[in-house]
């Protein structure tokens, strides 16, 4: 059962000024056979935000944000937007705040295993006697190294900090750029907890003491005609988690090169598993009207990534065996034949791009029609 | 002034000559290579650089599949230490390790190894996915001897001619490892 009431105000006291302020109740219950207690979740939230335009150009937003929850406590969340235009054709935009990230239900409560693959997911709140269990039944070969049965997971805190610039060089492109510096404590990301008898793993929520994470975000939409439009997009991502830095930093992780051992040095160290340095998209959208078609092909990139540690010395590093980069590409055509009936066609993966090695779980090419009727 | 410093030197020099204590012995390194022990413990002696027999009690160390015993403490299962052995697990390259720090040793039990065993908590970890072993990078054991000497070593690796790439998952349980040992009692450092 899931219950969320909200309430929101917004009321104008002056021109180019604004006020708006807000609550909510959050309630949820679950009892479903993947959640093996019965959950709950009780949390309300306030906030009041203020949007000023004191002088022309400039806009300001504040705003603050009260949580409050019924494990995790309350929590204060303020923040501060400052946009600044320059001209009809150049915007700033900077952002500092604060964030609250309460563990969800899944990371508290979930009981799930993937009946195809075979793996396990528990959420922290379960883990231990979930795990108890898989052990009597002997379905547990071992638990992963670390794991010395502390599960539980506290929320998340931030502090975010962003500043860009949007420009219009002409009318039909619009183009921005952002850099981002985001400081995280006690950030939640998923571990291999267990080792299952069946070769798969156990997975869980654990939180990771002190992550930075930095970069630059770019966007760019050029509408060619009316009819074609062409999206981009590239992110350049460092996550970071600070302990795993100051180890490499002070000389304290060690790997192998065939059978000689070397001290790794700070820039040996990656960063967090599963993230790409370099992520980027590319999209064309193609409309014929008289057709009443349109096709749409999208290009996804992402560089190397680090799955997991694979020289056991703990750490995302550039002795690792990474997954290597790749670009999937998707193809579809839309057709409405009237205003009830749309046909569809594509391709999802159109160049079959797999890697049994490093991603298994990657399908290949996909092509798929479908019909569309709306009554 | 010149006498003096003179007088200091000759001092210096004559006591150095006088120094009766025996001439110690030299370090011994050595890389010990395919010791199989995947069936039943085999025992090692530092001393003699060989495995030594199941029915001698002069054994230092001993392993049997990816599990290393001493010979040391009140453990009695599979057999009794009646050593006077230790262990500790540090990290660093094995150059790093000047000298065994005698605070630090560890001694087997019925509870616990010395040498805590399983993937990641002692000296290797095992790979789910390709199923094999590899030695930690950075971890160097050091040694007390049944004897009460010191030894510190490093594991190379644990398969048949300790390839730099594991291909072969079956010809595990063969032991690589090098190690520096110093043969004269109650000096800790390793260095001559």
């Amino acid at each position: 059962m899931m219950l969320r009431p909200e309430m929101r105000f917004i009321y104008n006291p002056i021109k180019d000024q604004q006020i708006s302020a807000g609550f909510g109740y959050d309630y949820e219950t679950l009892n479903r056979s993947d959640f093996t207690t019965k959950a709950y979740y009780r949390s309300q939230f306030a906030y009041l935000q203020l949007e000023s335009k004191p002088i022309g150009g400039i806009d300001i937003l504040a705003g603050l944000r009260y949580d409050h929850h019924n494990i995790y406590g309350h929590q204060w969340s303020p923040k501060l937007g400052l946009h600044y235009k320059l001209n009809n054709h150049l915007s700033l935009l900077s952002s500092i705040g604060y964030g609250f990230k309460a563990p969800d239900f899944r990371q508290l409560y979930l009981d799930f295993t993937n009946a195809g693959v075979g793996y396990t997911v528990l959420g922290s709140y379960v883990a231990a006697t979930q795990l108890a269990i898989m052990q009597k039944n002997r379905q547990i070969q071992q638990l992963a190294s670390g794991i010395n049965g502390d599960y539980a997971l506290k929320p998340e805190h931030s502090i975010n900090v962003n500043i860009g610039a949007q420009w219009n060089p002409a009318s039909n492109i619009h183009i921005e750029a952002n850099v981002f510096y985001n400081h995280l404590k006690d950030m939640i990301d998923t571990r291999t907890i267990a080792y299952k008898t069946n070769g798969q793993s156990v997975y869980s929520y654990y939180n990771i003491d002190k992550v930075h994470t930095q970069g630059i975000e770019a966007n760019a939409t050029w509408n060619i005609t009316s009819c074609l439009q062409v999206t981009a997009g590239y992110q350049l991502l460092y996550a970071i988690n600070d302990s795993a830095a100051n180890a490499f930093k002070h000389g304290q992780v060690y790997a192998r090169e065939g059978n000689t051992i070397i001290k790794l040095k700070k820039s040996d160290y990656f960063g967090l598993a599963e993230r790409s340095r370099h992520t980027a998209n590319i999209k064309v959208y193609y409309t014929i009207p008289k057709w009443h078609t349109d096709l749409n092909i999208r290009a996804i990139y992402r560089s190397k990534y680090g799955m997991y540690d694979t020289n056991g010395d703990g750490y995302i590093d550039d002795k690792d065996t990474f997954v290597p980069g790749y670009t999937i590409v998707y193809v579809a055509v839309n057709k409405e034949i009237d205003k009830h009936i749309i046909v569809s066609a594509g391709a999802d993966n159109l160049f079959n791009y797999t890697s049994k090695k490093s991603i298994s779980d990657m399908p290949g090419r996909i092509g798929y029609g479908k019909l569309t009727i709306n009554f | 002034m010149m006498t003096l410093a003179f007088a200091g030197s000759f001092f210096i020099s004559c006591s150095s000559d006088n120094n009766d204590s025996p001439k110690l012995a030299n370090v011994q390194s050595d890389t010990i290579k395919d010791i199989y022990a995947e069936k039943s413990y085999v025992r090692f002696n530092f001393a003699q650089k060989d495995t030594v027999p199941a029915s001698s009690n002069d054994w230092d160390i001993a392993f049997n599949s990816t599990t290393i015993i001493v010979n040391g403490g009140s453990a009695t299962t599979p057999f009794a230490r009646t050593g006077n052995g230790g262990l500790y697990k540090t990290t660093g390259l094995l150059s790093d390790i000047t000298s065994a720090d005698t605070t630090k040793f560890a001694v087997d039990t019925d509870n616990a190894l010395a040498l805590t065993t399983g993937s990641g908590n002692g000296w290797y970890t095992y790979d789910m996915t390709s199923h094999t072993i590899s030695p930690k990078a950075g971890v160097v054991l050091v040694i007390r001897t049944h004897d009460g000497k010191y030894a510190k070593m490093v594991i190379d690796s644990y398969y048949k001619d300790a390839p730099a790439t594991v291909t072969d998952v079956y010809s595990s349980g063969y032991y690589t490892f090098h190690y520096v040992y110093q043969p004269n009692k109650g000096v800790t450092t390793f260095k001559n």
